[in-house]
């Protein structure tokens, strides 16, 4: 019951101070690369090491916060060899709230959703048993510092929980680069 | 009996009168093109979700058993389907696959559901129609693509591969759908096509499907083409319907699916000519070819199913100020093969519609109508009343008696068993229900509307399957012998609350409880009706922030229901069945953004975010939380 008033809550306050912020909806935008660390916190490690990945998103401004979509890479290395090694692409959209700090740097903290994806490495699989997906989701909090223009570093943790049976709880530390621009008016007349 | 219900419904028409708006008429349920949008309808079987005084159940989440304002039971659907007015035949028994409709949910303006017994396009329609409604395509070329994916949680993932691997669990399905239109100032052409996968992986299914089938795959392609015209001081509708399924269809006669390859194909014609300013005359011819056989993946016996439906409609409509007045006259020939049994039989309806506005602020509308069928002759009658008390609040009280034949779960994979059930028919196989409702609709103001109501139902002299099913572990397949129970009667009753309120132009929220419950009947019937919830609530919650982004959510809610059928399930499956559904609730999530200046819609769904087990059926797939992705794209007057 509890799970129920507070998703309804947040639906209540969401809402409403949605509705009631439209001024700067697309008018920024930025794209990042980022190198991810990840770590495994429910077992996988049992079976395979984790290696770094890489990742990009795409973030414009929306009614209340950033609205962002992107991907991020991982690989696995089997620690034995009945274990296939694989890789999953994190497909996501995300939002973030950010609040501004001195020197122009900003926090921010929000949530990501998407689409696990995972290609393991067996020619033995079929096609159906080679490529599996499962719902993601985690929030995640970003640090950002102007360094050049309209370049900045970001520093960003993130916790995601893969809804498998047994479940895969990643957190992931990320540090990279961001360029942010003026959205351009065709782009913005795609998302209006 | 049904003499003195019929001398009540010709006495109350007289002394009793209904308000010229329907409105009020909580039956009725309209379902709108953005309704559907924001509540994350994706595929048209979905549409039962949002019909809050429906029961459904389903074993393999897309087919569904429905039972609609508690005017059935699951048993014999007979449930009438229309595309554009068209009565469409699935060719479906047990579980209605409204997939089946060679429609997408973008190609739908409005979806009439009507859940009160009377005289609807023709057809007299006792237990619920739906009427999908298209949308009228925009002068010049135009085209539009849907394309939906979904997935269930819980899968193994690489678990797989280590000794902590799980069963997979279903894919929910991949859709595609094209559909190109041109249109003109009097005319349009409307050509669609899509195709759909789903993957019968749920442990619960798995093993039963596995055992006949070397395939787990359900696929279909559905095309259709739809002319619309000017004419002749009229409108005229051609439709040209094709599906072609490979799915796994159960048939409660042998508890377990059946590996089946079905085919419809639809030709109709409808329309209207306006003879003068008053008098119309409607007409429709249709014939259905429908063809149900062996998958070519069937490892199963051979079975096969020919119906052909010829169908032709005429009648008259008259209206003036005061009286909106229907005759009808419906003739159905019908032939059925199954392997070497073949039958043939006609059905020739003659009805009638008389809507009279008394008054601004009252109206009653009369339905008659006369069916002969396989030498029997059935009744149906149907009285509704509307009063408008105030400008803000309205009564409606309606009854209706209807007559039906029973039919048998006339497909058997096994003919010789048909033939020995249609010997072991005693000869009065007429089913009786007298329906009766009462609503009280009040508006507080423009942004607070509330209603009450109550319904009453008498069943009798029915005639009902009784099946006891035994679970046998080899192959997790059920099996059952059954019997023809007749001379079947209940009453039962239910009352609903909704309150819709808006709270602002961007919020809008609904509340709907209804509680249900038989007090007096036969023991078997008594049994069958435990399947249907007693208590439901229902709250769903739209934020519209603009007419490009919004967010829905919805709860629900039901109790607990028995299924006394499947009562050997506990023990005989070692307690991985029952035969009880427990409580359950759930809460649904629907996200939508409009791109491109309306051109591009993208839509993520989440069904169940409390991630509860739910099933919908004792031996049917168990869902956890599922999430979907749909895309349309539009192109509206591309050439002009």
């Amino acid at each position: 019951m509890n799970k129920l008033k507070i998703l309804f809550l947040i639906l209540f306050i969401s809402g409403s101070v949605l509705s009631q912020s439209n001024k700067n909806i697309f008018n920024k935008s930025l794209f990042a690369l980022s190198y991810i660390n990840s770590s495994e916190h429910n077992g996988l490690d049992t079976y395979w090491n984790i290696e770094n990945g890489f990742g990009g998103y795409f973030q414009t401004q929306f009614y209340l916060g950033d609205i962002s979509v992107g991907i991020s890479h991982t690989s696995f290395k089997g620690v034995k060899t009945k274990y296939p090694d694989f890789s999953s692409n994190y497909i996501y959209v995300s939002w973030i709230g950010e609040i501004n700090l001195p020197l122009n740097s900003s926090l921010g903290a929000g949530i990501k959703v998407g689409s696990y994806l995972m290609t393991f490495e067996d020619d033995t699989l079929s096609s159906f048993q080679k490529n599996e997906s499962e719902l993601a989701v985690g929030p995640y909090a970003i640090f950002s510092l102007p360094v050049f223009s309209r370049f900045s570093i970001n520093i960003s943790g993130e916790f995601i929980t893969v809804f498998t049976k047994r479940s895969m709880k990643f957190f992931n530390l990320s540090a990279g680069i961001s360029y942010s621009f003026t959205t351009p008016n065709w782009l913005r007349r795609v998302f209006e | 009996m049904k003499y003195s219900i019929l001398i009540l419904l010709i006495i109350s028409s007289l002394v009793f009168s209904q308000n010229t708006e329907t409105n009020n008429d909580i039956s009725k349920t309209i379902i709108t093109s953005s309704d559907l949008k924001s509540s994350g309808v994706i595929n048209i079987s979905d549409i039962f979700t949002l019909l809050n005084n429906w029961n459904n159940s389903t074993i393999n989440g897309y087919s569904f058993a429905v039972s609609p304002n508690n005017l059935s039971l699951y048993q014999n659907q007979n449930v009438i389907v229309l595309i554009d007015g068209q009565q469409f035949d699935l060719g479906e028994h047990d579980f209605i696959n409204l997939n089946l409709i060679p429609l997408t949910i973008d190609q739908i303006d409005t979806v009439e559901v009507n859940s009160f017994p009377q005289i609807n396009n023709g057809v007299y329609v006792q237990s619920g129609v739906i009427n999908f409604i298209t949308k009228k395509p925009t002068k010049g070329l135009s085209f539009n693509l849907f394309n939906s994916v979904g997935n269930e949680v819980g899968d193994p993932g690489p678990y797989v591969f280590t000794q902590e691997r799980s069963p997979n669990v279903d894919k929910l399905g991949y859709l595609l759908s094209f559909n190109l239109n041109t249109g003109g100032e009097n005319w349009y052409l409307r050509s669609f096509i899509k195709t759909e996968e789903n993957y019968l992986t749920d442990p619960a299914i798995k093993d039963r499907i596995n055992s006949i089938s070397t395939d787990s795959k359900s696929r279909m392609l559905a095309a259709s083409a739809i002319l619309n015209f000017n004419a002749l001081s009229g409108n005229h509708n051609f439709l040209f319907g094709y599906t072609e399924s490979d799915d796994f269809i159960f048939y409660r006669q042998i508890g377990h699916e059946l590996p089946t390859n079905k085919i419809l194909k639809h030709f109709g014609l409808n329309g209207t000519f306006n003879l003068t300013q008053n008098i119309d005359l409607n007409y429709f011819i249709k014939k259905s070819d429908n063809e149900l056989k062996n998958r070519s993946s069937s490892t199963y016996s051979e079975f096969y199913e020919h119906s052909k439906l010829f169908l032709t409609r005429f009648e008259g409509k008259y209206k003036n100020k005061n009286i909106f007045m229907t005759f009808g006259l419906t003739y159905e020939n019908s032939e059925i093969a199954l392997l070497d049994v073949n039958s043939e039989f006609d059905r020739i309806i003659l009805y009638t519609s008389l809507n009279y506005f008394l008054s601004q602020n009252f109206n009653y509308l009369i339905d008659f109508s006369t069916t002969k069928q396989s030498g029997e002759t059935l009744l149906n009658g149907t009285l509704k009343n509307f009063w408008n008390i105030t400008s803000n609040s309205s009564l409606l009280f309606a009854f209706s008696y209807s007559q039906n034949l029973f039919v048998y779960n006339i497909f058997s994979p096994f003919p010789e068993n048909f033939a020995d059930i249609t010997n072991s028919t005693t000869s009065d196989t007429k089913s009786n229900l007298f329906s009766s409702a009462l609503s009280y609709n009040h508006s507080f103001n423009n942004n607070l509307k509330f209603t009450i109501a109550g319904d009453y139902r008498h069943f009798f002299d029915y005639a009902l399957e009784e099946y006891n099913y035994q679970f046998n572990p080899i192959g997790g397949s059920i099996e059952s012998n059954y019997n023809i129970k007749t001379n079947e009667y209940l009453k039962a009753g239910s009352g609903t609350i909704e309150l819709e309120h808006a709270i602002s132009e961007v919020v809008k929220h609904k509340f709907y409880y209804s509680y249900q419950a038989d007090f007096e009947g036969s023991f078997l019937f008594r049994e069958l009706w435990k399947s249907f919830p007693n208590h439901k609530l229902v709250y769903s919650i739209n934020f519209n922030f603009n007419d490009s982004f919004g967010l829905w959510a919805k709860y629900y809610f039901q109790s607990e229901t028995i299924w006394s059928e499947y009562q050997y399930l506990d023990f005989q499956s070692d307690k991985e069945s029952s035969s009880k559904i427990k409580a359950y609730s759930t809460i649904d999530l629907s996200i939508q953004k409009w791109f491109w200046q309306k051109r591009i819609w993208l839509n993520l769904v989440f069904k169940d975010i409390l991630n509860n087990h739910q099933y919908f059926h004792p031996i049917g797939a168990g869902f956890d939380m599922r999430f979907y992705l749909q895309f349309h794209l539009y192109f509206h007057s591309i050439l002009i």
